[in-house]
């Protein structure tokens, strides 16, 4: 059986876990700082497994040693926001948490597919390839599934259709000027175009810009993490089933799209080996734009980093 | 569709709602008295629906009569344990809650599930001023600690807990009772294949279960299980299945037991509790259930 570490147990993290346990996908390690904390998560779902019908290992753990030979790692861990916090002290924080995180995966775990989580993502993904040393295949932002299954599914209400008949894709960062690929959008190989107007499309594609804080909105504290944790859970399984799948994720450019040096989400191949191609679309000037408003964002976030 | 409607939208409401839209047996509508609370878990489920291919319809009510007349009803509301604390601490909480959710869903025409704390104390209160039928109101009790059971069992022998078949009856917390006597390990009977001292080991690990993972996490009390639990009755129900379950009911003359709720395997069906079974107990055990319902008799609160 192939072993799934989650780092940090928060409910982004224990509904991955979820997800992965429920599908048989491997044995799932979950590895959390606050004493006891990790280990409540895996006996409460130890204790569902004969309804649940999972019967991989659950285990949660404070150390990091307990992920050896783990094939996917995916680190959710970070601390939210506070009232009153400061943005740069809240950055380092998760910054230092990703770095002593991708130090022990690299230790413990060396062959794993990193997919990182944590936010912001674009940056924590670039602490993760820089401390584990992977190469840049290995390690890979969830963002695009995200923010992809939340423009499919407001594109699936606005239709009243199934949301699995939808196809869309989000590029660029995992911010505001992320770019929903309103182009590509189809349902049932019907061109979006064809079924809905531009001044409805643009709507929806704003409101998935905004879906993350959409949910902030509604639930005051606290954040969304059964569509985050499903994603997630997504990404291990291509990797852990070598399915192959064609999916936005953030993944580490060296001039694809013209940019290099930076994570950025695009249409990548989901296998074994992590990110098996990056697919690089044709663009209209408008998109090409967007996707440079967003890359300009992703650089000011990183020069946020170098002064961490 | 039927329509499952769960009020309180915490840790336990809402993977009630996640399961259940896992399961696609019904619409789920989420009700939380806070603002947006319900929506917003609802969203956040919804948005997961590509990914997890769920066809469910979630929403979120504005307000209980949204409910009044779901197939079920999950009471998931109210106060949870702090580390330390006894269920019976919660009655006090808890119980205007429940009485407030009696008037609102009185003579409902649906089954209601109660998950509120303490389970069997709130149970008969409930049923007495909702004017339901008693077989129409199941308490979360003994199967949870049952499927706890099936795998700490498992895992003591080494076998799936799927095939592993258990009953644990009684008053829901640490003082419940499994029945070896009623457990088969696929076909072979449990006081076989478990010693005294293994059966002795296990009734120890499950009455802490619970309690070791509160006083594990110190922020919650246990919720995938006992919502996967709750899930799984809603299936029953919806799909008239006649599964045996061990859910807390208003007794009715079970082992000499009247007005108090607690746990014994019941037949569920659409109509919700059908048939109730009476275990042959030893000695042991049937004191033990007497003496928790005694127990339950003194916390009773005063009409």
């Amino acid at each position: 059986m192939s072993k799934v570490a989650v780092i940090g147990a928060g409910n982004v993290g224990a509904t991955a876990a979820y997800c992965v346990a429920e599908q048989n996908l491997g044995d799932v390690v979950m590895v959390d700082v606050l004493p006891g904390f990790p280990q409540s998560k895996a006996i409460d779902f130890l204790h569902g497994s004969p309804l649940g019908r999972y019967h991989v290992d659950i285990v949660g753990v404070n150390d990091y040693q307990t992920i050896e030979g783990a094939s996917v790692v995916i680190h959710t861990a970070g601390i939210p926001r506070k009232p009153g916090m400061d943005r740069m002290d809240l950055l380092r924080t998760n910054v230092n948490i990703a770095k002593e995180a991708a130090k022990n995966i690299a230790k413990y775990a060396p062959d794993a597919i990193i997919i990182a989580v944590a936010n912001p993502l674009d940056i924590i993904a670039t602490v993760c390839l820089r401390e584990s040393g992977f190469p840049r295949e290995r390690v890979v932002g969830m963002a695009g599934v995200l923010d992809s299954t939340r423009f499919r599914y407001f594109i699936a209400e606005r239709l009243s259709v199934l949301p699995q008949d939808v196809q869309a894709m989000v590029l660029g960062g995992h911010g505001d000027s992320m770019v929903p690929l309103t182009r590509y959008a189809s349902v049932a190989g019907m061109p979006l175009g064809d079924l809905l107007d531009d001044q409805t499309i643009k709507a929806l594609s704003d409101r998935t810009r905004v879906g993350g804080g959409e949910i902030v909105q509604y639930l005051k504290k606290g954040s969304a993490y059964y569509a985050p944790g499903s994603s997630a859970a997504q990404m291990a399984e291509a990797v852990l089933t070598d399915e192959k799948r064609i999916i936005p994720a953030s993944a580490y450019l060296q001039g694809e799209y013209g940019y290099k040096d930076l994570f950025l989400g695009v249409p990548v191949l989901l296998g074994k080996n992590g990110i098996e191609k990056i697919y690089e679309l044709e663009l209209t000037i408008e998109e090409k734009a967007a996707l440079d408003g967003s890359v300009e964002e992703v650089r000011g976030g990183l020069s946020q980093l170098a002064s961490v | 569709m039927p329509r499952i409607g769960v009020i309180g939208s915490g840790n336990l409401g809402t993977n009630l709602g996640f399961f259940a839209a896992e399961k696609g047996i019904s619409d789920v509508i989420l009700y939380d008295i806070q603002d947006g609370l319900a929506k917003g878990k609802s969203l956040d489920m919804l948005e997961a629906a590509p990914i997890r291919r769920y066809k469910t319809k979630l929403t979120a009510a504005g307000s209980i009569q949204e409910l009044y007349d779901a197939d079920i009803v999950v009471l998931a509301l109210g106060a949870v344990r702090k580390p330390g604390m006894t269920r019976d601490e919660l009655r006090d909480e808890n119980l205007p809650l429940i009485r407030e959710m009696a008037s609102a869903l009185r003579h409902a025409p649906g089954i209601v599930i109660l998950a509120t704390e303490p389970v069997d104390i709130l149970l008969p209160e409930f049923v007495r001023l909702s004017g339901m039928s008693p077989r129409r109101v199941l308490g979360l009790g003994g199967f949870l600690h049952s499927t706890r059971l099936r795998y700490l069992i498992g895992k003591e022998l080494g076998v799936s807990p799927e095939d592993v078949v258990t009953q644990v009856i009684g008053r829901n917390g640490s003082d419940m009772i499994p029945l070896f006597s009623h457990t088969s390990i696929g076909g072979i009977p449990g006081t076989i294949l478990l010693t005294a001292a293994q059966q002795k080991s296990l009734a120890q690990k499950l009455a802490k279960a619970g309690d070791e993972i509160l006083e594990l996490a110190q922020r919650s009390t246990s919720y995938y299980a006992p919502a996967q639990v709750a899930a799984e009755l809603c299936e029953d129900i919806l799909k008239n299945t006649g599964a045996i379950r061990s859910v807390s009911q208003v007794l009715d003359g079970a082992y000499g037991i009247r007005g108090v709720a607690m746990s014994l395997p019941s037949r569920i069906t659409k109509n919700g509790i059908e048939e109730v079974y009476l275990p042959k107990l030893t000695k042991d055990e049937e004191k033990n259930f007497v003496d928790s319902a005694a127990a339950l008799a003194k916390l009773a609160p005063e009409a």
